[in-house]
Formats: C-alpha cells, structure tokens, sequence
C-alpha cells in the first residue's frame, strides 16, 4: 500500500463518518418534525371538537331564539285579534278567516283552534270536519291550556295534513281569561321549509345534523331518512356534550324552549380528517420535502466529498505523472548525451589509434546522438508552447507529396538497411499548412515505426478523395492492444516498442499538429498484425504560382 | 564483455575498450544474452547497462552471475538512484553513470580483456 493509498483510504473512512452524522442529522429532525406535526394534530383535533360544539351550540341557540320569537310574536297577533271564546264556538267565522289570510296560499298544513277543554272548535285546511267538536288529543296541548304558557308539541298526527307534524300551540286568553287555544301544525316532512334549512346542515359525507324533541323524535333532520322516526343511537344523550366512540362522533346541545336537542353526528374518520386530512397531507408534503431535501443534501455532500477526493487523487497521479516525466526526460537525456561526450571523447582521446573509417563512424554516432538530444529537447519545448497555446504556426500552400517524400529520403538516410516504400498519385495534393512541421509529423510516425517494427517494411500510401488527402504510415510489426490504441496520442504514453525509447510525446505531438491544420489523425491496429496510424488534411486550390 | 540494449551505446562501449588495450570477448543486447555469453565466454569483465526491458536487469545479471567470483562487473547506466547504488554495492558491483569514459576505463583496469 502507498501512502497516498492509505491516506486515500483515511480520506473515505472520514467522508463515511461526516456522512454518518449528516443522516443521523437528518433522521433527528425528521423525529422531531414527527413529532410536533402529531402534536399539533392532537391539539388540533381538540379544536376541532371545540369548534363542532360551538358550532352546533349556535345552531339550536338560533333555533331556540326563533322559537321564542315565533311564541312572542304569535301571542301579539293572537291578542291583535281580540280572539274570544266566541271564536272557539265558531260562531265568528270572519275573524277566522282573518288569521287564514296568513296561511299562505301553498301552504302544506294549517291550524286549528280549541276551546279551553281541548275539543276542536274551528280551523284551516281541516282535513276532516267532521271531527269538529271532538277532543283533539295531542300530546302537551293539555298542558297549554293549562298554564297559558305556549309551547312546540312532539311530533305527532296531522289534523290539517296527511303528513306527521310538530305544532306550536298557543294560548288564547280573552280579557285575562284563557278562553282556548291556537294550534299551528308544521309538517315533517323532506318538503317542509324547516327542514330544507336544516338538510343544509348537511357536513361531508357523514355528517348530519338532527333536532330531535322531547320524546326522541326526529323533527328535521339532514339525514331525511329519520324524519319522524325515533333517534335511537346510545351515543346520542340527554345532556349537551361532545361526545366520541367506536369511530363516531356526537355533539348534544338542548334548545329549552322547543325542548328540542340539536344533534350533530358524524364519522370520527370524516371528523378528524377535516383537521388530520390537510394536516396528514401537510405532513407527508413535509416528510417527503424533508426527505428529499435531507436525500438532496446527503447526496450533496457525498458527491462533495467524493470530487473533493477525486481531485486529490487526480493531483496525486498528476504528481506521479509529471515526477515520471521527469524520470523519463532525464533519462531520454542522459542516453545522448552520454552518446555524444562518449564518441566525442574517445574519437579525441584514441585519434592517432583510429583510422578515417574508424573516426568517421564515430563522429557520425556523435551526430545522430545530437540529432537525438535536439528531437528530444524539441518534442519538450513543443509539448510545453501546445500545452500554454503558444504554439506558433507558419501556414503556406504545399504540396503534401513533396513534404512526405523528403520526410521518407530523411528516414531512408536514418535507416539506411530499413524497406520503406511510398506510393502517391501523380496529382498535386495541395495543403495548407506549416511545412517544417508537417515534417515533424511524417518523422516522428516514421521513427515510429522504424522502431516498433523492427524486422517489417514501411508502407507510406497517400490518397487523395473528397477533398481530403490522407498519409497512411503502415507496418508490419507487433501491433497494439486495444487498451495501448486508445491512449497511444495521450502525453507521456509510450509505445509498443520492446524497447521503451523516447518521452511519449511524439504523437501527442502529432495529434496537436494535425489538429492545428483542421485534420485528423487516428491509429489502427490488430495486435500481432501490425500498425497503421493515418491523418488527413483538407485539400485546398492549387496556389496561383502553380497553376500556371 | 559489454552489455547495453541501446545499439550506439554498445558501440561506444565495443569501441572505446578496444581503443583502450582491451579484448572484447562479447557483446549483448539483453540480460538473458549477457547471461548466456558470460558463461560461455568468461570474461574478466562485464559492462552492464541497468535497464535492459524485456529480459533481466543489469543487476539481476550480476547476481545470477556470483558463481563467477573472478568476474568485475560494472553497472553502467544513465539511473542516477541511491538504491540502484546500494544494492549495487551489496553485490560487489561498482556503479557509473554513463557520460564520462574516463571513469569507465579507470573501473574496468589496464590492459587485459574486458
């Protein structure tokens, strides 16, 4: 393991622990948003109790005040009247017909008038009057007449419709005396005024709101189905309340002066959902942007930490690449030099002991050692004005054959005992380019070769189709591997050769050169089968000069 | 006995110490070849080059050779490495920088076959 390995592995055992606390974190708020939101909802929910109570305490609040006024204003028109106990006996039917003026034309049931024992003396859309003179026996009219207090009776038979009724019966008092009484019937029914007020009451799907009488009757209701029937439900009491069980809910408020209650029921789902819906909603919102913020966040700061990670590892191979470099420059230096001084030095020091021959040979290896060092140091300096874009360019229109073929008689000179073939068409390939270093390009792929495949012959074919030319530089020799093809125009990767020889730079160097005239260069190969790297240039006109 | 897979390097080597009085017995390209003629040939001397891909290094060349304890070897590279130098000096190696000749003919001795 190297250090920068051991130090990468502390680095990701650090990022695991930040990490481990960002999710503890975020896990902690999320408990805590947990639980606020259910204690908000626990507290809204009482509200919500609080508010369905108030709300059906006003409901028999208003219907109680009605009530009270409804027995008020009767018994000023009653008095109005001057009803006597004549009328009871019938025998006034004009004053009658006064109050019948105030039945209204579409009215579904009437009223009718008792004497003060009870009996039937007279009334308004009497359904049968041949029942005129006989006790009309409803629950509470006794007591009426009693007391001359006015009072709602339970729900009960109609005498002035088919329907059951309520009725407000009032006391008709004469000079102080009560001489009988006024009994105003209103059906129960879906159709009645009162109980399309009430059907309004109606609340989501479960809820409905029920007045009930003295004897448990429902006398309007939201739900029509009760209508005139006995409420029978053990969650509904006497005593006004919030009540709840088995998943429902209750509210009982009294209005004293019917001795009515007003009834709220409704599905405790359905109740709390009112609050809890929106809340639960609100709350899933909540944990899902928590969720996806905290996830956003997390993912946030891993990605951080690992480009932070990254970028480290990136200096350190950068590092490594650039101390390999240097390893390899240094090295690819010394080699001539150590070429040069040598044959230099011994061609000087055994002058007299060597003959023509003997110090020619050795002077020319002082020479391709120097040309070694100035390829060398060029390729350096190259990569360094690429890599800053100072890389200065001196385009002129050339013929690429002629730059290709000196490049091939340069080589044929290097490596005299090397085949190296070149074929090209006999039209002008004119380019646009920088002569000296589209030479470059030809005498590094060149070099290449030569050296990667030391026992094959070189083909150089240049064809011209589609207004490119293109220079293929094909060997024979070993090839490369897939991996090798894709990085071969990377900086400092070097070759094939069995013999590692040169910084990695020259067809990177290539690759910049070509790419600087508008081309492209690639590189083909089956290893084992030899190598082909070719780049093209665009074709341009033919310069004036030549053309004539 | 010079060995060094860089061809001028080798003739610099082949030609100086001929130059200088003395007989070279062999020349190689690679460890595995310096190996092989050592043993045939005996030299009195080896010049070994320390990189030499894809066979053995010069060092390795020298310990495979120990059973020769009248063979100098000297490792001549251009690897200017403390480690080379002192694994160098654990197999009784003497170890030169390429570049000055003088110290070459000085470590390789007088006359006699190299």
């Amino acid at each position: 393991m190297t250090a920068a390995t051991v130090a990468h592995a502390e680095g990701r055992g650090r990022d695991r622990t930040v990490l481990g606390a960002a999710v503890a974190l975020v896990a902690l708020t999320a408990g805590l948003v947990m639980f606020t939101v259910l204690k908000a909802e626990r507290e809204g929910v009482r509200a919500l109790e609080r508010l369905q109570q108030a709300q059906v305490q006003q409901l028999s609040r208003s219907m109680n005040t009605r009530v009270e006024t409804t027995f008020r204003q009767a018994g000023g028109i009653l008095t109005n009247l001057k009803l006597t106990a004549q009328v009871a006996s019938m025998s006034d039917k004009k004053q009658l017909d006064e109050i019948a003026k105030l039945v209204p034309d579409d009215a579904r049931s009437g009223f009718y008038v008792v004497d003060k024992a009870g009996r039937l003396s007279n009334g308004v859309l009497l359904r049968d009057r041949a029942t005129l003179g006989a006790p009309v026996l409803r629950p509470g009219l006794a007591q009426v007449l009693a007391t001359g207090k006015p009072a709602v009776l339970e729900v009960g038979p109609g005498i002035t419709t088919a329907l059951p009724t309520i009725a407000y019966a009032f006391p008709i008092i004469s000079r102080g005396t009560l001489v009988g009484g006024l009994v105003s019937e209103l059906d129960v029914s879906p159709q009645s005024d009162f109980n399309t007020e009430v059907a309004q009451l109606k609340t989501g799907s479960t809820g409905d709101f029920t007045f009930v009488d003295r004897a448990g009757v429902v006398v309007a209701s939201s739900d029509l189905g009760l209508l005139g029937k006995p409420l029978t439900d053990a969650l509904v009491s006497d005593k006004r309340g919030f009540y709840r069980e088995d998943g429902r809910i209750a509210v009982v408020e009294p209005v004293p002066a019917a001795s009515w209650r007003g009834v709220f029921r409704q599905s405790a789902k359905e109740f709390d959902g009112a609050l809890t819906g929106p809340l639960q909603s609100a709350l899933l919102l909540i944990v899902l942007a928590g969720t996806l913020a905290a996830g956003v966040g997390v993912v946030f700061l891993a990605r951080r930490l690992r480009a932070a990670r990254e970028e480290q590892r990136r200096l350190q191979e950068m590092s490594a690449v650039r101390e390999e470099f240097i390893s390899i420059v240094s090295h690819e230096v010394r080699t001539p030099v150590a070429g040069l001084l040598g044959f230099l030095q011994t061609t000087l020091d055994h002058w007299e002991g060597m003959n023509d021959d003997d110090r020619r040979r050795s002077i020319g290896r002082a020479l391709s050692s120097a040309r070694r060092l100035h390829s060398l140091t060029r390729d350096v300096l190259d990569t360094s004005s690429m890599e800053n874009g100072a890389m200065a360019y001196s385009f002129s229109v050339q013929d690429l054959r002629d730059e290709v073929s000196s490049s091939v008689v340069a080589a044929q000179d290097l490596f005299p005992d090397r085949v190296v073939r070149l074929h090209m068409p006999d039209a002008p390939a004119w380019v646009r380019c920088d002569a000296e270093r589209l030479q470059q390009v030809m005498t590094n792929l060149l070099d290449n070769a030569v050296k990667s495949a030391p026992a094959s012959a070189i083909d150089i074919n240049l064809d011209s189709a589609d207004g490119q030319v293109t220079v293929a530089v094909v060997d024979e020799g070993p090839g490369m591997s897939e991996g090798e093809l894709g990085r071969v125009f990377d900086k400092f990767v070097r070759g094939r050769t069995a013999t590692p020889a040169g910084t990695g730079l020259g067809l990177y160097i290539c690759k910049q050169v070509v790419q600087a005239h508008g081309g492209e260069i690639t590189a083909h190969s089956v290893e084992g089968r030899g190598a082909t790297v070719r780049f093209s240039l665009p074709l341009v006109d033919a310069p004036v000069s030549a053309a004539v | 006995m010079v060995a060094d897979n860089d061809a001028d390097a080798l003739e610099l080597l082949e030609v100086d110490l001929r130059l200088e009085g003395h007989d070279v017995v062999g020349s190689a390209t690679g460890g595995m070849e310096a190996i092989a003629l050592c043993e045939a040939l005996r030299p009195d001397v080896l010049v070994v080059d320390l990189r030499m891909p894809p066979g053995p290094d010069g060092l390795t060349v020298a310990s495979e050779l120990k059973s020769q304890p009248d063979l100098r070897v000297v490792l001549y590279t251009n690897y200017r490495s403390v480690a080379v130098q002192e694994r160098a000096h654990s197999l009784g190696v003497t170890y030169l920088l390429k570049g000055d000749l003088r110290s070459l003919r000085a470590a390789v001795g007088g006359p006699g076959g190299a």
